[in-house]
């Protein structure tokens, strides 16, 4: 199958992807419990008020007309209006975007040439000690979850030690880059042992392959053997976990910014279910989805053009 | 070291398991509330001023039971679709259970958590039932991925042959095959649940917000973590001891098979007499390689001139392969060598092997040895610009062209943008030898070239090689294949379990082989006795078969219009090249594949298309040898179990009567009874092979069809199981459809012959006319021994 044919046919994959998720979004915030109208209300909860509530937003119409309503304002970009704030909810996204994206293409930036520096020097000398130290900690450190790790790290460089600040509370992330160094921990902390991990083993999998033998025996050897022979065969199942760690970072970190109280995607999203803001619950979801499909679709691609495909023409 | 790091994971798992088992029983009563993070008791107090150390103690068992709970749960959901996924044979079932799981693996988990969390009542059966559902798509994926290649293969296939019982088929065979992929995979699964469990507690998902759990306490204690740091740090470090220790007990995935690299043994001298043979390139004298228990070679010596090829030849486990290895001077863990190798008068060790490019290597799957991700033209120039650093591109694009023209490849812009998957098995093979030409090669070795090939390819590579040793390249051809160590074969070196039993010119060895080993590789198959003249009744026919393949979703035809019959007690041969529908007609007859129109019948009765829809006695009376005959057995039972199995499900035997068909069978077809006591992956090729003929006859069958029965078999063994084959079919009055593209089996066994080409056929007739008097050209091309006179078809 040719890439072009390939990029078609996933293309059309993940537009179906996106359409089942914007229903299953829509289906689970239909289920959530208490009615908007209520909460709204708040403290003047007469029943007139409520019905007015209701009409303003739709509620007295039946479930599929507002799915069908939601999905013609989606494709046309208007996400709605958040029920609390009463702004539009794409003023909000948009705050809250910048600082998960800094976050997330921070973590990227340090996180990709050092996990696979990583995985290529343990994978230098199987067994070795460097090897065998890499192992031992990304194991352990893999099974940590970030809220246990961030507080330990507040704990002994935020207040014990107090070389950083432990929280990002109030700050301009730009204007202070101390405040980022404890989350950018954080969220290194999984990522980089599977990405370590996956490379050492797909690099000891390639130098054992017969094409790099073959490549060795013609002369082939050093630095331009691991780059351009062996580094290539390894980074395909590599470059999928990358898709899916940024898929989790995009789709707000929530736990690192809840503990940072960085007021990113994340945070919005939690706060959004705890206020039962309904439009803006389903609006981050659909915008999480697709970040998810988008970047999913693009490490396919490269994927398959990793990959190897040893078949034959017949 | 993986002895230490296990011991280390069991004790920080101890101590918070311990706790959040024992915990509630050592708290005893509440106590008295005091001032919020003060300094009271063991730990001090937290956000509402309740004693930490009793919180801790009663905090552990919550995380633990709904994790749990929650994998248990998950486990029990996500094995049965995964299995039903894999089983099913309706493509919409599995598209059923398996698309809306890509859908949820497509949101990543936490969201999913909040959003699904917030739609239940909180509680820790919520969260069990959240976080099972989490858990559960990736469980059904990796449970369908284990089973589908089992549910479906040849082992399942014989089975279904002979209407293995559920039982046997579904736990006995997919449930003992997947059951390790499954067990490995619980630790991961399992920590994942830790995983969401505590980051759920902590954003307050699911429990109640003064809930005694170590994940709720380092949340709402957090605010004193300045005043009363204890009551964050212990339960933050208990939930971290929970997770990495439970990781570091499971770590299955993450083993290291770290091979002791053995040390390069000491350089050989080599003081051996050069002047012996002061032509020869490649000089090898007394080599040997043993592992610790066992000598793969012993003491082999011979010399190569250039423009020579050496064809060593013998059966598989020789030794063959690994003299091969110690020329190229690499090393396999374990293989200690000795010896002397002088190539180019120069010494080749483990520590020192030859001369970058010097030796060119053609694996049996050439494939394997091109790059899969880069196109071929920049590997090419790679290449050239090694050799030849300062050339201009220009000059270097001439170099390779000039190559590619020498092995018969296209020289073109469009060839050398293609990747290596593009190519044909013998493009792939043709383009690794121009690498070593371009890197200038004095040796090549060609590791089984002809392997699975017809005859129409071997002349090619026969060609191929012969040019190349005009062309002043030694070259070491690595063979069973006697056809094309006939063609092209200067000198022959015979090795039997490693040690060279005879060697010396071609023509010499050919003519008068003296070793006992040797006359017997080269034997030519005994004559038939003739068919005893019978009136040719048609037992089985086939009229009018078509079939076709899925192929991606679209239909793709495999078979036209197929009419064949076989008389009872003969032999039919099918022949044609790779990919012309043979193995989908034999699988027809069986009832093995599914879409065909047209109809088989045995002896006038039509029998159903399916073989699930075939009533005992005709399932029975059709049996089907498989190609390979280790898959196509359960390893998890002794082969004389599964040896009996179809006595016993389609001719109504009782187990003593089973077993007793099973031991006549096994001295039937020459196995020892304590072979096939075990597990077949304690029997050799040529052991299953046997075993699998003992199997297909436990059913008294009328019709054996036997696909590829000995493709990959050195030709001793093969000699026994074709003249056993043909002693079986006078003896038990067999019919026998042989399905082949090997001109010796094919002589050997066939009263007719059928050639099939693109599913349809082109040419019948009795075997003696087709093989020595054929006129279709294709026919001509597979079974006369010098196709050299018949035009090549071409093939669609």
């Amino acid at each position: 199958m040719s890439l072009p044919r390939y990029a078609a046919g996933r293309l059309l994959l993940g537009l179906g992807q996106v359409a089942g998720i914007t229903t299953i979004v829509f289906v689970l915030t239909e289920a959530l419990p208490g009615d908007a109208a209520v909460v709204i209300a708040g403290d003047h909860p007469d029943p007139a008020r409520i019905a007015a509530i209701r009409a303003q937003l739709d509620l007295d119409q039946p479930a599929w007309q507002r799915y069908l309503d939601w999905l013609t304002d989606l494709l046309r970009g208007d996400l709605g209006v958040s029920l609390i704030s009463q702004r539009p909810i794409v003023e909000r996204l948009a705050d809250s975007a910048a600082a998960t994206l800094l976050l997330a293409a921070v973590t990227l930036l340090v996180l990709v040439p050092l996990a696979v520096a990583l995985g290529m020097l343990a994978a230098r000398r199987e067994g070795g000690r460097l090897d065998r130290v890499v192992s031992a900690v990304s194991v352990a450190l893999y099974a940590v979850p970030e809220f246990a790790l961030a507080i330990l790290l507040i704990a002994v460089f935020g207040v014990q030690l107090g070389w950083l600040p432990p929280t990002a509370f109030g700050a301009d992330l730009l204007a202070r880059p101390a405040v980022l160094v404890l989350p950018l921990l954080v969220l290194l902390a999984r990522p980089i042992c599977t990405i370590s991990r996956l490379t050492r083993a797909g690099m000891l999998d390639a130098l054992r392959g017969e094409h790099v033998r073959h490549a060795r025996r013609l002369g082939i050897t050093g630095s331009r053997l691991w780059l351009r022979h062996a580094l290539p065969g390894a980074l395909a199942p590599v470059v999928q976990q990358l898709a899916r760690t940024t898929d989790w970072l995009l789709g707000g970190v929530i736990v690192v910014e809840a503990v940072f109280v960085i007021p990113g995607l994340g945070t919005a999203l939690v706060d959004a279910v705890s206020t039962r803001d309904i439009p803006t619950v389903q609006a981050l979801c659909v915008l999480v989805a697709v970040t998810t499909v988008v970047v999913n679709l693009v490490a396919d691609l490269v994927a398959f053009r990793l990959a190897p495909r040893t078949g034959v023409v017949r | 070291m993986r002895r230490l790091r296990t011991l280390t994971g069991a004790v920080l798992l101890a101590v918070p398991l311990a706790l959040a088992v024992t915990g509630p029983w050592l708290a005893g009563e509440p106590g008295e509330r005091t001032f919020p993070f003060a300094d009271d008791g063991l730990l001090g107090t937290d956000f509402i001023g309740r004693d930490v150390a009793r919180q801790v103690l009663l905090g552990g068992r919550s995380v633990v039971v709904v994790a749990v709970s929650a994998t248990l749960l998950a486990y029990l959901l996500g094995v049965p679709a995964g299995l039903l996924a894999a089983a099913t044979r309706r493509r919409w079932v599995d598209e059923l259970l398996m698309r809306p799981l890509d859908l949820a693996l497509a949101v990543p988990s936490l969201l999913l958590l909040i959003l699904l969390a917030a739609t239940a009542p909180p509680g820790p059966l919520t969260l069990v039932g959240i976080v099972a559902l989490i858990g559960l798509p990736e469980i059904t994926r990796i449970t369908r991925a284990a089973a589908l290649p089992l549910a479906h293969g040849p082992a399942m296939e014989a089975m279904r042959l002979y209407r293995e019982t559920w039982w046997r088929r579904g736990p006995g065979y997919v449930g003992t095959g997947i059951r390790r992929v499954l067990l490995a995979d619980a630790g991961v699964r399992f920590i994942g649940a830790i995983y969401l469990v505590a980051t759920a507690s902590f954003l307050g998902i699911g429990v109640a917000p003064d809930a005694a759990d170590w994940a709720v306490m380092v949340d709402r204690n957090r605010t004193g973590l300045f005043l009363q740091p204890w009551s964050v740090a212990v339960p933050a470090a208990l939930i971290i001891c929970l997770a990495v220790g439970f990781n570091l007990v499971t770590d299955r995935m993450l083993h290291t098979t770290a091979v002791p690299s053995p040390a390069p043994p000491p350089a050989p001298a080599t003081t051996g007499d050069r002047a012996h043979a002061p032509d020869a390139l490649l000089q090898v004298r007394e080599l040997a390689a043993t592992t610790a228990d066992r000598t793969l070679v012993d003491g082999v010596s011979f010399s190569l001139r250039a423009g020579e090829i050496l064809a060593v030849i013998g059966a598989s486990g020789s030794g063959k392969t690994t003299t091969a290895r110690a020329l190229l001077g690499e090393v396999t863990p374990g293989v200690t060598h000795t010896g002397s190798i002088t190539l180019a008068g120069r010494p080749v060790t483990t520590a020192s092997p030859p001369e970058p490019g010097t030796v060119g290597y053609v694996p049996q799957q050439p494939g394997a040895a091109l790059h899969p991700v880069r196109r071929i033209g920049a590997v090419l120039h790679e290449i050239a610009r090694h050799q030849a650093p300062g050339a201009s591109r220009g000059a270097r694009g001439r170099t390779v062209a000039a190559t590619l023209a020498r092995v018969s490849l296209p020289t073109d812009r469009r060839f050398l943008r293609r990747f290596p998957h593009q190519l044909s098995g013998g493009q792939q093979q043709r383009l690794v030898i121009a690498h070593a030409l371009l890197a200038h090669a004095v040796l090549l070795i060609a590791d089984e070239p002809t392997t699975g090939q017809d005859a129409l390819t071997r002349d090619a590579v026969a060609a191929e090689l012969t040019k190349l040793a005009r062309a002043g390249i030694a070259v070491i051809l690595l063979s069973h294949d006697l056809h094309l160590v006939r063609a092209v074969a200067n000198q022959i070196l015979v090795l039997h379990r490693g040690a060279a039993v005879e060697s010396g010119p071609a023509t010499e060895v050919l003519a008068v082989p003296r070793h006992r080993h040797t006359q017997q590789l080269l034997a030519t198959p005994p004559a038939r006795p003739p068919a005893t003249v019978r009136p040719d009744r048609s037992l089985l026919s086939v009229t009018n078969l078509s079939a076709a393949h899925r192929d991606g979703g679209r239909q793709r035809d495999v078979l036209r219009d197929v009419n064949l019959a076989v008389a009872a007690g003969r032999c039919l041969a099918v022949v044609g090249r790779s990919g012309s529908g043979k193995t989908t007609l034999a699988r027809c007859i069986a009832g093995l594949h599914p879409v065909h129109t047209g109809q088989v019948s045995l002896a006038g009765q039509r029998l159903a298309a399916h073989l699930d829809r075939r009533p005992p006695h005709e399932l029975g009376a059709i049996q089907y040898v498989f190609q390979d005959a280790r898959a196509s057995f359960d390893p998890y039972r002794p082969v004389v179990d599964q040896i009996g199995r179809p006595a016993r499900r389609l001719r109504d035997a009782t187990p003593e009567q089973a077993h007793h068909t099973a031991r006549h069978l096994l001295d039937r077809v020459g196995l020892a009874q304590h072979t096939a006591t075990r597990r077949p992956d304690r029997l050799s090729g040529g052991e299953l092979h046997r075993a699998a003929l003992a199997r297909a006859l436990a059913s008294g069958p009328r019709v054996l069809i036997c696909d590829e029965t000995t493709a990959g078999l050195d030709r001793i063994t093969r000699h026994g199981i074709l003249t056993l084959l043909d002693e079986l079919r006078r003896d038990l009055e067999l019919t026998v459809v042989v399905i082949s593209h090997d001109r010796d089996v094919v002589a050997h066994l066939a009263d007719h012959i059928v050639v099939l080409d693109d599913g349809v056929v082109v040419d019948s007739g009795p075997a003696d006319a087709l093989l020595h008097h054929a006129h279709h050209p294709l026919t001509r091309a597979l079974l006369h021994i010098d196709p050299a006179t018949a035009t090549a078809p071409s093939n669609p």
